[in-house]
């Protein structure tokens, strides 16, 4: 489970959350959803320990993550794991040794068994072909895939999406959302996906929590979306472009 | 994707209870095959400990002063191969800019010089010794380190730049990677090391050019032209100096501006410039006060 409790971030004097009051239930597919720069990406950045908050904590499995050294969040970093908008593949590294490295670097394995427990991995994603390739010609889809196999290089109990469709075709995003489900369903991995992708939303999310003006404006099913009466829901979902919905 | 391929659940999975601090005890909780072949293959140098000291993420609590720190702190985690790496890219992918602007300079200067000279007092005979004196103590390390300051400065801001503002420093902290060991200590020793080097060499461009244009110019016999009478042990010891700082301040500065690169390709450009300006104002600030300390300390020598 992981537990935002009251998490306030500021960038100089730009306030990006106010207050987030959010509880990720083990095993479940919850959608952060949001405008753009409504702080999503920041959200989810703080489970992992890669941001602070200025007050408030987050809880990780009730391991409090909030204020951990560099040092101590790699226990947290083995058990959650970060997809990210990018696919923050290392250019100089092949495909396969991209995936080895947290395994390699966290002490797990050794470089051979690390490298032969990656192309397992790259083979669960479909990538198993381009494991001795360098990923700078690959194609978003692909490389995207590649950092999934890295994510679950260390077998973590969740795994954090910052926004992992888009500038995907949209067979490659559904492939994603695929692979996500699986995870969650097949293996019990919690996934807590940050997206714009309201075809992504409606498929496959347990729960949705939407952002607005830095604190958690809905919590709740698809079916709660759906049927919401809130106009700010409301336009968000359709895309209407009047409304009252303020966007930054 | 089919079914069979999502199998994903045959790697070596941490349990909830082993989550220890120690790796022995992350070993521990591998499945059995995973476990054994583990033990067997973990080799002691792959395990990259974080260094005490990490960046803050938060910009309004970085300073110049906190990437020193963090550099410092992790040089102790640096590979040398990266070392090699770096040096081969800075030293020698910079030589042939390195000397030809140099060697254009110096037949710049001499030429100014002799016809100065030839105005004023029409004797060419002190050129040679001046000239070369202004080369060791000053020309070649400034020269050297302004032009590094373009090039490797801009490189370092540039591409620490990019990797900020796509995530991937994030993404080496979560692979235990600290983005301070693995992308800045490098090219920080290998600058420091290469720095005093290309300074000779790109100083010796110079001194070959400056021999020519007198020779050519002014007739000025080479071995008379090459007279080093005016070099002192403090005029070596300054453009000694000064490399070694140049070559210290250009990364660290050319760093600081990349790892706190804001969002954006307008940010990336901002951190570019921000790493040349910065860079040519610490060469420029440092020799005048290395140059005037060590003029007092050693008396005008």
């Amino acid at each position: 489970m992981i537990e935002f409790r009251g998490v306030e971030k500021s960038f100089g004097p730009k306030v990006i959350l106010a207050g987030v009051d959010l509880t990720v239930q083990s095993g479940e597919i919850l959608f952060v959803v949001g405008t753009s720069g409504v702080g999503k990406s920041v959200l989810i950045k703080h489970a992992v320990g890669l941001l602070d908050p200025d007050r408030g904590t987050v809880h990780v499995d009730g391991v409090q993550v909030t204020g951990l050294r560099e040092r101590e969040l790699s226990e947290v970093r083995k058990q959650c794991a970060m997809v990210f908008q990018h696919a923050t593949l290392f250019d100089s590294m092949t495909c396969a040794e991209n995936v080895a490295l947290p395994l390699r670097k966290h002490g797990i394995l050794g470089r051979k068994a690390a490298l032969e427990r990656a192309e397992e991995l790259l083979g669960a994603v479909e990538m198993e072909a381009f494991a001795k390739r360098y990923p700078g010609p690959l194609g978003d889809g692909q490389r995207k895939r590649v950092a999934v196999a890295r994510a679950l290089a260390l077998s973590p109990r969740y795994v954090l999406f910052d926004e992992p469709t888009t500038s995907l075709d949209p067979v490659s995003a559904r492939r994603v959302d695929h692979l996500i489900q699986s995870l969650a369903r097949a293996r019990g991995v919690t996934c807590m996906v940050v997206s714009h992708d309201l075809k992504s939303i409606f498929t496959i999310a347990d729960r949705i929590a939407m952002l607005y003006k830095g604190q958690v404006k809905l919590l709740g099913t698809p079916e709660d979306f759906r049927t919401s009466r809130d106009p700010i829901i409301e336009q968000f979902i359709t895309g209407n472009p009047n409304g009252p919905l303020e966007t930054t | 994707m089919s079914g069979e391929r999502h199998s994903l659940g045959g790697g070596p999975r941490t349990s909830k209870a082993s989550r220890g601090p120690s790796a022995e005890g992350d070993r521990r909780s591998l499945r059995g095959s995973d476990y054994a072949l583990a033990l067997s293959t973990v080799q002691d140098g792959d395990v990259q400990p974080m260094p005490g000291f990490v960046l803050p993420h938060d910009e309004s609590r970085a300073s110049l002063l906190v990437t020193v720190r963090a550099t410092a702190s992790a040089l102790a985690h640096t590979e040398p191969s990266a070392v090699v790496a770096q040096a081969y890219e800075i030293g020698v992918r910079s030589l042939p800019f390195l000397c030809l602007v140099l060697a254009f300079v110096g037949g710049i200067i001499v030429y100014q010089a002799g016809i100065q000279a030839m105005r004023i007092v029409p004797d060419t005979s002190g050129i040679g010794p001046g000239y070369i004196e202004l080369l060791v103590r000053d020309l070649a390390a400034n020269l050297t380190g302004l032009m590094l300051a373009t090039r490797v400065g801009a490189s370092i801001a540039a591409e620490l730049g990019s990797m900020k503002v796509t995530d991937q420093l994030d993404a080496m902290r979560l692979c235990q990677t600290d983005p301070v060991a693995h992308l800045v200590a490098p090219r920080f020793l290998a600058c420091v090391l290469v720095t005093p080097i290309l300074t000779i060499i790109a100083g010796a461009c110079a001194l070959a050019s400056g021999t020519a244009v007198g020779a050519i110019a002014f007739e000025i016999r080479p071995q008379n032209f090459l007279d080093p009478r005016f070099v002192t042990i403090g005029a070596l010891v300054s453009g000694f100096l000064k490399s070694v700082a140049f070559g210290l301040a250009i990364p660290l500065v050319s760093a600081h501006a990349g790892l706190y690169t804001r969002v954006g390709s307008q940010g990336v450009g901002d951190a570019t410039t921000s790493a040349v300006v910065g860079s040519s104002v610490a060469v420029i600030v440092l020799g005048f006060f290395i140059g005037a300390i060590l003029h007092i300390a050693l008396g005008g020598a």
